[in-house]
């Protein structure tokens, strides 16, 4: 990868997006895949993409909501829309971690888990990060560095 | 005068005879062969080959059910003697033109190609009439300055000639290509078939095959979004099938009586003549979305489906339900499965959008190049097969094109594959000329009642006719058959055969019986079972109930995709909606969608601004049987991914003056060890000195092929050539739509630099670490080492971790 300066807490969320986009990928790809893959790698790769949305949603609701709560006002309804759709993903990700084998109900919830966060990714880009990048109070470098604090402690709890 | 009854006494024999034989307008009340005279001697064997026929044989097997499942073959006799048969006796008198007689029993027009290819190696310029022509660059004119004269046949020739090179394009399918190929049997199918094609393992059969869109005209763009024709005739030893299939196994409509009305709605509208090769207009999405049945279809077509990589690596399908019958006259159902070997793989609609600016003949070329490189795309045929009894039991009507039948209830059986091994030596002459019928089918296989083939079945010898000029069309080379040719049709527009004999008839005794008719044991007969009706039925215009289930598998395909291709399904209906002028044709499309997909609906009226969401369409049939198979994985591209070789896949390696020469070397022989063709992408074409002292000829400029061409991306090492490259707009073009497209791209060295210089996000680098990105990046020095991952990273086709609405970049 080239150089590249620090991120701000938008593109540290659009990291997550994106890596999290790329497991489901894969996950899918094995899922389907007409010859025999060993299905522990798939039951693998549903575990890592739910720690990752969990901490992922975790930051956002402790960290990055609040603040763009706070300096833009007017964004209050998108991000109820936004606090509800992840408790709706909590509530896939409880369902996927009950299922300790990877099986076509397994494959089933891990693509209603995908869908889920497409369409929420897609509202955060379109309509919160323009929001949280024009907002004149808002300092998202010093929010990155917070968030990526407490990525970090999540991550080593969940791990 | 009373009536004598004494047999007049004999005339004198032998000139009487020669006398009697010389006329061809009255003749004597018997016959003699007079010796040494050919013309008596022919009366003679005419007169005795009738009289062996003394009443038509067959007549009586003409009546009753039992006859007709089963009929004789014709009555014959064999002529006395060759003499009898033919047409004229100065056949004898040969010449360089005429030849020598018609060989007995043969039909000429049905040898191989070679008889009318041309070649004209070491030849002078003629006329048409073969005169040799002493001047191709000046008409004839009465002086230097003077006025070209009426007299110069030479040039009239050449200008009438060349006026009437167009024929009529086809109706649906104008854009198309071919190739020449053989299909090989796996195994004898004769428990089910008795059809040429299928009678012994390792059986191979010549084949030739049209691939097509169906909207634009015949020079359109080949990566529209649309149905691609997959048209197979087999050319066997009981004659022509041709399986005229789609690469999607179902269709918009159910009956031939709509064919019109969609044609018409969905090819440029009518006033302006727009837009071309696109569906994605008022008049389409207008009747479709009166037309619910459809829906399924509508979800193939706006699936990645509809834009397909390579020829070669789209699946093909029959379509209809037909029978298979063997040699007992037993017939079970058949729906029949091509899949490509090289597996099943689409462009993106950004990628289709741009190569149709770059490249219309895209496809074409595609095919062109991995015949000509040795890359021969390949197909297993697969067969689901079925008794009636079976059909019976299914949720969903057999005889209804807008129907699978899922995998998961009726698995494929491999029975053969099929390899296109040869281009066409002239576009017109094969591509252009060959026509398909699904009229023509063979002993051992027939159609099943679905109202939609029926109409096909006329269609498409009727529009033949008027687009090649006449009832002949069959002996045009490219569709002639191998098996022999006879039959009683005459005339016509260009008629090739030189029929011997003066029979264009049967029954007769003059030609001895023949041709006479085969009988059920080597003819075609239809197979007399039919879809029985449930109660006693009269003439009717309706459709059976099951055919008004219209979402049912609309649903099922869109529940078994992945994710991904479900956005790509939503991405393909917004844009084509957003491009209907209409609001409330958009919303009764959605509408629609509710009934197959509540989650796709919304999606695709979000992307609209449709809101709130219209009612659901009212349901024709209340309560749908329940489906057998609710999810079909095998309907997802992600199932299909193939042998995974590089065979005919194109890599750009991006070169300037200054890059570092080897390990781009090192990269292409590599790709190039695997089937692959890897460019070398210039600046500009031509010769470059590398940093390490060595030479690159680049054979492409980024100009002239644009990133968007190309399955994967290297990128080089070479402080200059780096510098060059990044000075250069479209290298970053390039980077950008092969990131976009979601390609493999293979940074080098000091390339870094041009991957964040185009954009690259920074928030990749989380996905990076992660890995599977399909973005690559190594030193020069290990170019070797990369070529394995990189290779792997290119057979996976794309890399849709990185795909966003909108693109990131």
């Amino acid at each position: 990868m080239p150089e590249f300066t620090d991120k701000d807490a938008c593109e540290l969320l659009d990291a997550d997006h994106l890596a999290v986009k790329h497991l489901f990928v894969e996950y899918a790809r094995l899922a389907y895949a007409p010859t025999a893959v060993e299905d522990g790698d798939r039951a693998a790769i549903a575990r890592r993409i739910c720690n990752e949305i969990s901490v992922h949603a975790q930051i956002e609701e402790e960290i990055f909501y609040p603040a763009l709560r706070q300096a833009v006002p007017a964004a209050a309804d998108v991000l109820d829309e936004a606090e509800e759709e992840h408790a709706q993903a909590k509530s896939l990700i409880a369902q996927i971690r009950a299922l300790r084998a990877a099986d076509p109900a397994a494959d089933a919830l891990v693509a209603e888990l995908a869908r889920a966060i497409e369409d929420h990714v897609k509202e955060e880009r379109d309509e919160l990060f323009p929001k949280a990048r024009s907002a004149s109070g808002m300092d998202l470098v010093a929010l990155a560095q917070r968030l990526k604090e407490r990525q970090r402690e999540l991550a080593a709890d969940a791990d | 005068m009373p009536k004598s009854t004494k047999t007049p006494p004999k005339p004198a024999k032998r000139a009487a005879a020669k006398s009697a034989a010389r006329n061809t307008d009255s003749g004597p009340s018997e016959v003699g062969a007079a010796l040494f005279d050919p013309n008596s001697k022919k009366m003679a064997q005419v007169q005795k080959m009738a009289a062996a026929m003394p009443h038509n044989l067959s007549k009586s097997s003409e009546h009753g059910f039992a006859n007709g499942t089963n009929p004789p073959r014709g009555a014959s006799v064999d002529p006395p003697s060759r003499l009898a048969t033919g047409s004229t006796l100065s056949e004898e008198n040969g010449s360089t033109k005429t030849g020598s007689v018609a060989s007995a029993g043969a039909n000429a027009t049905i040898e191989s190609l070679d008889r009318v290819r041309v070649d004209s190696a070491g030849r002078m310029l003629t006329t048409n009439q073969g005169v040799a022509v002493a001047d191709n660059q000046n008409s004839l004119k009465d002086g230097l300055r003077g006025p070209v004269l009426l007299e110069d046949f030479i040039l009239r020739e050449k200008i009438t000639h060349f006026d009437h090179e167009r024929i009529p394009e086809r109706i649906v399918h104008a854009r198309g290509s071919g190739a020449h190929g053989y299909f090989e049997c796996y195994e004898a199918l004769t428990d089910i078939t008795r059809a040429a094609p299928f009678q012994a393992a390792g059986k191979v059969t010549p084949v030739f095959v049209r691939f097509s869109t169906v909207q634009g005209e015949r020079g359109s763009k080949d990566t529209a979004r649309d149905v691609r024709g997959f048209a197979v005739k087999f050319y066997t030893e009981e004659g022509n099938w041709d399986l005229v299939g789609n690469n999607i196994p179902v269709f918009f409509i159910q009956d031939a009586m709509k064919f019109p009305d969609l044609v018409h709605a969905v090819k440029p509208e009518p006033h302006h003549q727009m837009p071309q090769a696109a569906s994605a207009h008022d008049t389409f999405w207008d009747f479709v979305s009166l037309m619910p049945e459809s829906t399924h279809m509508l979800m193939w077509v706006m699936s990645d489906r509809g834009i397909p990589r390579s020829y070669a690596t789209m699946q093909g399908f029959g379509v209809h339900t037909f029978r298979m019958v063997n040699e007992a006259g037993d017939s079970v159902f058949v729906k029949f499965h091509w899949t490509p070997k090289a597996g099943t793989h689409s462009l993106v609609w950004d990628e289709a959008v741009k190569i149709s600016g770059a490249d219309p003949d895209y496809h074409r070329r595609d095919l062109w190049e991995r015949i000509e490189s040795g890359n021969y795309p390949e197909y297993e045929l697969g067969l689901q097969v079925f008794t009636e009894e079976q059909a019976e039991e299914f949720s969903f009507d057999i005889l209804d094109a807008t129907k699978i039948v899922p995998e998961e209830l009726v698995p494929v059986r491999p029975v053969g594959r099929m390899v296109l091994d040869r281009n066409p030596d002239n576009f017109f002459a094969e591509t252009e000329q060959v026509a398909f019928c699904t009229a023509h089918i063979l002993p051992g296989l027939d159609f099943s009642n679905d109202p939609l083939l029926a109409g096909r079945i006329h269609s498409y010898v009727d529009t033949q006719i008027s687009r090649l000029g006449g009832p002949n069309f069959h002996e045009i080379p490219i569709n002639s058959p191998i098996a022999p040719v006879h039959n009683n049709q005459r005339d016509g527009l260009h008629r090739q055969a030189i029929h011997r004999g003066r029979v264009s008839y049967e029954p007769n005794s003059l030609a001895g019986g023949c041709p006479f008719q085969a009988g059920a044991t080597q003819g075609f007969v239809s197979v007399p079972a039919r879809q029985t009706a449930r109660d006693e039925q009269g003439k009717v215009r309706a459709k059976p109930e099951k055919f008004a289930d219209h979402y049912t598998q609309a649903r099922l395909f869109y529940e078994s995709q992945s994710p991904v291709e479900q956005d790509h399904i939503a991405n393909a209906f917004r844009f084509e909606l957003s491009k209907v002028t209409v609001p409330a044709i958009r919303e009764r499309t959605v509408a629609m969608l509710r009934n197959a997909s509540e989650a796709l609906a919304k999606k695709v009226a979000m992307g609209l601004s449709i809101d709130p969401l219209p009612d659901p369409l009212p349901l024709a049939l209340a309560e749908p049987a329940p489906p057998e198979v609710t999810r079909s994985p095998a309907l997802s591209l992600l199932a299909r991914p193939g042998d995974g070789t590089l065979k005919g896949r194109k890599v750009a390696l991006l070169v300037a003056p200054g890059v570092h020469g080897a390990s781009i070397s090192a990269l292409q022989a590599a790709l190039v060890e695997q089937g692959a063709v890897a460019r070398l992408v210039g600046p500009r074409i031509g010769r470059m000195p590398t940093a390490d002292g060595d030479t690159l000829d680049a054979d492409a400029s980024m100009e002239n092929e644009p990133g968007f061409l190309f399955d994967a991306l290297v990128l080089p090492d070479g402080a200059e050539g780096v510098a060059a490259l990044a000075q250069d707009g479209h290298t970053m073009e390039f980077i950008k739509d092969q990131f976009r497209h979601c390609k493999t791209i293979l940074t080098l060295g000091a390339s870094r630099s041009l991957l964040a210089k185009a954009g690259l996000p920074a928030a990749m680098d989380k996905s990076h670490a992660q890995g599977g990105t399909g973005l690559l990046f190594a030193d020069a020095t290990a170019a070797k080492e990369v070529a394995a991952e990189f290779i792997a990273s290119v057979a996976r086709h794309r890399h849709f971790g990185r795909e966003m609405d909108p693109p990131l970049l």
